[in-house]
C-alpha cells in the first residue's frame, strides 16, 4: 500500500513543479498567519529530503504531526484524516545544545560556598531570554542549562526545551550535577587579601578544587561527618555516589579532565566531561576508561567561559573527527551549534556523524534519546526546515518546529 | 614615461620584481625610488633619469627571470563575466599571459595540474588595520602619517591572508583617530614592505567616531582641518603656483619637476610623492605636515576612509563628502545599517562590519531582534563588499573567514556570483585598482586561488596562493595547518 502511493506521489511531483513550489509558497504564508492555531492540529510535512539521523535519509519524504509528536515518518502516507500541509526542502530534527547558559541572568554561581549541589538553575531562568530566541533561530529545540562553574559543586544542570508554553518546557529538572573540577572555582578566592574577606577561602588552586570534591564526597561516604554539611546537600551527594544523578563535569585540560576520572573512579561514578578542549591529548586513556565528551571547544564563543580562557588552551580543529575515529561517546554543544556541525566536516567529521553530534549524539548523552535528538515515531515534533544541505553554510533555516509547533526563523528570506 | 610602456623582464629579485614588471599606479612607487636616484645624480631632467632607470632595469631583469607558470585542467571563475568549466591559466612574468580552454603552453614552463579544482581571483580585503602594529595615533589629527612604517611583513594577518586565499589588502589606520593617515595597499606576500606594495597612498583615513570629547567637537575639528586644506589650495591657485599635487611647503625643492602635469592623475599623485620625499629628504628638519594629502583628499584625487560608527556618522559623511567634494569609502559599523536607505541613493559601495549577523534587543519594547546586514543592504539595494573579524575577535568559525562571509551572504539572498565579485572585483574596484587585480584577464596581475572545490562549499580550501605568479602558499606545505587538523598528542 505504501509502495502504490509513492508512486502515485512521484507522479504528482514531476507533473507540476511549479505548482507545488507555489503551493509551498501558500503554505509558507498560512503557516505564518496561523502558526498559533496548530497545536492541536495535524501538520503533514512534505521535504525533499529528510535527514532522520537514526534511521538514514528519506528523499523525498513526509512526516505526519499529530499532538505535538511524529506520528509517522516515510516515503508517503496516505492520510486519513485532513491535515495541513508544509512543503519544505530539507527536514532535520532539532538541534540539542548540551552545554548552555540561557535565561540565568545575573549571575549563577553562588559564591558563598563551594558545595552547592542542592542548587538548580531551573529555579533562576528567564524564560523570556533573548538567548532562547537566539538558540530557536539557530535551529536549537532543547537546551541543558548548567550553573556558573565558580563553586566546586556548582548545582543542577536542568534540560528545557526553547520554546512553547513554560510548564510545558522543562523535560528534566534535575538532568545531571555540575561538577568543577577545573580552575574556575579558584577564580574569586585568593589568600592574599584581608582575613575577614570571604574570599580568603578554599579553593585557590587546582589541588584545592580536588580536595573540595574528595572531602565533600568523603565525608558522604563515611556515613557521620566531622565537619557540618548540610542535610540536603548530605542526600544529594549520597545520591551522587550512588550514582543516581550523572554527573558532569566541567573540565578542559588533560589533566583535569583525569582528575575528574580519577575521582569517579574513587568514588564509584562516571562522569561526564564537559568542555574537554585538550581532551586529544589524551585520547587512548580517555578512550580505555570510557570517557564520554561534550566537546565545546569548536567555537571561541563556547559558553560558559571561552575556549581561550585563563587556562589558555590550545587551539585545535578536527579534535571532533579524532573522538570519533576513537570511538568515543562525544556531541558538539555552545553557541552556533548548526555552525560547529559544519566546520566539523571541514576540519574532518563525517558529514552524518556531524549531524548527529549535535542532536541524536546530544541526547543520548543527556538519557533523553527516547524523547528528542531524530525524526522518529512517538518522538517530539522537534525539527529543523532549512533550505539546502544542512551542513552548507549557504543553508538558511526555514523554521524551526517545537513540540509539533512551528516557529519562523530570520533566515527565511 | 612611455618608456614604461616597453615590454620588461620581470626580475625575481624580490626587491625588484614588482618595480620591473607593473604597470599605471605602480609606477608612483617606483618614481619614489627614481626620484631619490635623481636626487643622488642631482638635477638631471626627467627624461635622462627615466633613461637611466630603464637601464638599470635592463641590467637587473635577466636575474633569476621567473619562467612562466601554466595552471591546467580547472575550473576558472574569472570574474570577469566568465566561467570556463576546463580551462588553462598560463601566467608569465608576475602576469596574466594567457586564459582559455585551449591554450599553448609553453614547454619550460611549470605546470601544476589543477584538475577538478577551481581558480578564481586572489581575494581583496578592503579594509583592515592587523597588518600593521598599533594602528592608532594618539594625537588625533595626523594625515602626514602612513600604515608603510607601521605594516608587518610577517604578522599573522598576513599569513593568515595567504592561507585564506586573500591575495591584496588595504592597509588602514585604525577606527580610533580623527585623521589617522594614509592607508596603503599592499599584496599579502613579501619580507620587505616595499616589496608588497600596490599602492602607495592609497587613501586618507577618517574616524567619526568620538575618542575624547563629543561629535560636535570631533566634526568641528575635522572641517577645521579641511578648511585649512580648502583655503591652502585656493592660495595655491591665486599665487598660480605650483601644480595640483605640488605643495609649497615643500619650498626646499622647487626645481620644476612637476612640469609633467596633464598626464592625468596617476601623473599628479606621482608629483605629489616626489615633493613628498622630498620634503623628507630636504634636511630642513621640516616634518611634512601632511598638508599636501589633505588638499589631494579635498580636490577628490586621493581617496578618504570615512569610517562611520552610527547611522548618524553615515548622513553626516555624506555631508562632508558633498561639502568637500571628497571620494569617499564608507568603512560602516554595525548600527549604520539604519542608514540604508540613504546609502541606497548615493550608490556607494560601503565596507560592513565584520559581525555580518547579530541580535538587537529593543530599549523601549524588549523585542529581540535578529540584524542581518547583507539583507539589509542587499534589500536596499546597497553594493557592499566584507571585511573579516581582525586579530582580536579572530574565531574558529564564521567571520574571520572572507568566504564565509560570502556564504553568509548567500544565505540571505546575494546571487552566488555577486558574493564571489565582494570578494574579488568589487573591493579592487572601490580601492581603484581593478586595472590590475580583481578578476582573471589577460595583463593583470597573476594573483590567484586555486581552492580544492567550489568556493563556498564547507568542505572547501585553498590549495594554492598566487602572488604576482609565484606560489606563495602551498596547502600540503603547511605545517600549522596540518597541526590544527591532526590534534595528537606531542
Amino acid at each position: 500500500m505504501v509502495s502504490a502511493s509513492i508512486t502515485r506521489m512521484n507522479s504528482r511531483r514531476g507533473g507540476c513543479g511549479l505548482a507545488i513550489r507555489t503551493a509551498s509558497l501558500v503554505a509558507l504564508t498560512l503557516m505564518a498567519s496561523s502558526a498559533g492555531a496548530q497545536d492541536n492540529g495535524r501538520t503533514l510535512i512534505r521535504a525533499k529530503h529528510i535527514y532522520t539521523v537514526d534511521g538514514g535519509t528519506i528523499s523525498p519524504g513526509e512526516v505526519l504531526v499529530k499532538d505535538g509528536k511524529i506520528g509517522f515518518v516515510g516515503e508517503a502516507i496516505e492520510l486519513g484524516l485532513p491535515a495541513k500541509v508544509v512543503e519544505v526542502d530539507t527536514l532535520i530534527p532539532g538541534l540539542v545544545n548540551a552545554m548552555s547558559s540561557a535565561g540565568l541572568s545575573g549571575g549563577s554561581a553562588e559564591l558563598s560556598r563551594e558545595v552547592t549541589p542542592e542548587f538548580n538553575t531551573l529555579s533562576a531562568i528567564d524564560w523570556y531570554s533573548r538567548e532562547f530566541a537566539e538558540a530557536l533561530d539557530e535551529g536549537v529545540t532543547t537546551l541543558q542549562v548548567l550553573p556558573a562553574t565558580e563553586s566546586v559543586f556548582s548545582g543542577f544542570a536542568c534540560l528545557v526545551k526553547t520554546a512553547g508554553a513554560v510548564d510545558a518546557r522543562v523535560l528534566n529538572a534535575e538532568n545531571g550535577i555540575v561538577l568543577a573540577v577545573s580552575s574556575d572555582p579558584t577564580s574569586r578566592n585568593r589568600s592574599r587579601s584581608r582575613p575577614d574577606s570571604i574570599y580568603v577561602r578554599q579553593p585557590t588552586n587546582r589541588m584545592g578544587v580536588v580536595w573540595i570534591v574528595r572531602n565533600a564526597l568523603h565525608q558522604v561516604s563515611q556515613g557521620d561527618s566531622v565537619l557540618a554539611v548540610d542535610p540536603k546537600t548530605k542526600s544529594i551527594l549520597s545520591d551522587l555516589v550512588a550514582g543516581k544523578h550523572p554527573v558532569l563535569s566541567v573540565s578542559r585540560t588533560d589533566f583535569d579532565i583525569r582528575s575528574a576520572l580519577d575521582l569517579g573512579d574513587d568514588f564509584g561514578f562516571k562522569p561526564i566531561i564537559y568542555g574537554g578542549d585538550e581532551v586529544y591529548r589524551m585520547l587512548d586513556e580517555f578512550q580505555q576508561r570510557g570517557g564520554q565528551i561534550v566537546f565545546t571547544a569548536l567555537t571561541t564563543a563556547a559558553s560558559p567561559r571561552g575556549l581561550r580562557g585563563r587556562e589558555g588552551t590550545e587551539l585545535r580543529w578536527n579534535v571532533p573527527g579524532k573522538l570519533h575515529e576513537m570511538g568515543i561517546d562525544f556531541c558538539l554543544a555552545g553557541r552556533s551549534l548548526l555552525d560547529q556541525a559544519r566546520f566539523a566536516v571541514r576540519f574532518g567529521l563525517a558529514p552524518d556523524v556531524a549531524l548527529s553530534a549535535v542532536t541524536h549524539a546530544p541526547a543520548k548523552l543527556l538519557r533523553m534519546d527516547d524523547r528528542i535528538g531524530s525524526i522518529t515515531v512517538g518522538k517530539d515534533a522537534d525539527l529543523v526546515a532549512l533550505s539546502g544541505d544542512p551542513l552548507q553554510p549557504t543553508a538558511a533555516i526555514r523554521w524551526t518546529m517545537v513540540s509539533g509547533k512551528i516557529y519562523g526563523n530570520s533566515e527565511s528570506k | 614615461m612611455s618608456v614604461f610602456q616597453l615590454p620588461v623582464r620581470a626580475a625575481r629579485a624580490h626587491s625588484l620584481r614588482r618595480r620591473c614588471s607593473s604597470p599605471a599606479d605602480r609606477r608612483k612607487a617606483d618614481l619614489r625610488d627614481l626620484v631619490q636616484a635623481k636626487k643622488r645624480i642631482s638635477r638631471m631632467p626627467s627624461s635622462a633619469v627615466a633613461l637611466a632607470a630603464l637601464c638599470w632595469i635592463g641590467l637587473c631583469g635577466p636575474l633569476g627571470a621567473a619562467g612562466p607558470l601554466a595552471i591546467q585542467g580547472a575550473k576558472i571563475i574569472t570574474n570577469s563575466g566568465q566561467i570556463l568549466e576546463e580551462g588553462t591559466v598560463l601566467i608569465r612574468d608576475g602576469k596574466i599571459a594567457a586564459l582559455g580552454s585551449h591554450v599553448d603552453v609553453p614547454g619550460e614552463a611549470k605546470v601544476i595540474n589543477a584538475a577538478g579544482k577551481v581558480v578564481m581571483p586572489g581575494f581583496v580585503d578592503a579594509h583592515n588595520s592587523a597588518g600593521m602594529s598599533q594602528p592608532n595615533e594618539r594625537n588625533e589629527v595626523v594625515p602626514f602619517l602612513s600604515v608603510i612604517d607601521s605594516i608587518d611583513p610577517v604578522a599573522s594577518y598576513f599569513e593568515e591572508c595567504r592561507r585564506n586565499g586573500i591575495t591584496t589588502a588595504a592597509v588602514v589606520p585604525g577606527n580610533s583617530t580623527l585623521i589617522g593617515g594614509q592607508a596603503a595597499i599592499v599584496k599579502t606576500a613579501g619580507q620587505y614592505v616595499n616589496d608588497m606594495i600596490l599602492r602607495r597612498e592609497a587613501g586618507l583615513k577618517l574616524s567619526l567616531r568620538p575618542t575624547s570629547g563629543s561629535r560636535m567637537s570631533q566634526m568641528a575639528r575635522l572641517r577645521k582641518e579641511l578648511d585649512k586644506a580648502k583655503t591652502a589650495l585656493e592660495k595655491d591657485e591665486e599665487s598660480g603656483s605650483g601644480t595640483d599635487g605640488e605643495d609649497d611647503d615643500n619650498d626646499s625643492d622647487k626645481d620644476g619637476e612637476s612640469d609633467g602635469d596633464g598626464d592625468g592623475s596617476d601623473q599628479k599623485s606621482d608629483d605629489a610623492d616626489q615633493s613628498k620625499s622630498d620634503a623628507g629628504e630636504s634636511g630642513t628638519g621640516v616634518a611634512d605636515d601632511g598638508l599636501d594629502a589633505m588638499k589631494q583628499a579635498v580636490q577628490g584625487k586621493l581617496p578618504v576612509y570615512i569610517y562611520c560608527q552610527t547611522a548618524m556618522d553615515v548622513s553626516a559623511a555624506l555631508k562632508l563628502v558633498d561639502d568637500y567634494g571628497l571620494k569617499p569609502i564608507l568603512v560602516l559599523g554595525q548600527e549604520c545599517h539604519k542608514a540604508a536607505k540613504l546609502l541606497a541613493e548615493r550608490g556607494e559601495t560601503v565596507i560592513l562590519d565584520p559581525t555580518l549577523v547579530y541580535w538587537k534587543t529593543d530599549p523601549r519594547t524588549r523585542k529581540d531582534r535578529k540584524i542581518i546586514l547583507p539583507k539589509i543592504y542587499g534589500d536596499a539595494g546597497v553594493p557592499y563588499v566584507f571585511q573579516t573579524a581582525d586579530s582580536a575577535s579572530r574565531t574558529t568559525l564564521g567571520s574571520s573567514y572572507f568566504w564565509f562571509q560570502a556564504a553568509t551572504a548567500v544565505k540571505y539572498g546575494m546571487s552566488q556570483a555577486d558574493a564571489l565579485a565582494a570578494l574579488t572585483l568589487g573591493p579592487a574596484q572601490l580601492l581603484g585598482v581593478d586595472s590590475m587585480i580583481g578578476s582573471i584577464e589577460v595583463g593583470k596581475d597573476a594573483d590567484l586561488v586555486i581552492l580544492t572545490g567550489e568556493p563556498l562549499d564547507i568542505s572547501t580550501w585553498v590549495e594554492y596562493t598566487i602572488v604576482d605568479g609565484e606560489v606563495v602558499y602551498d596547502r600540503s606545505q603547511d605545517e600549522k595547518l596540518d597541526r590544527l587538523l591532526s590534534p595528537t598528542a606531542e
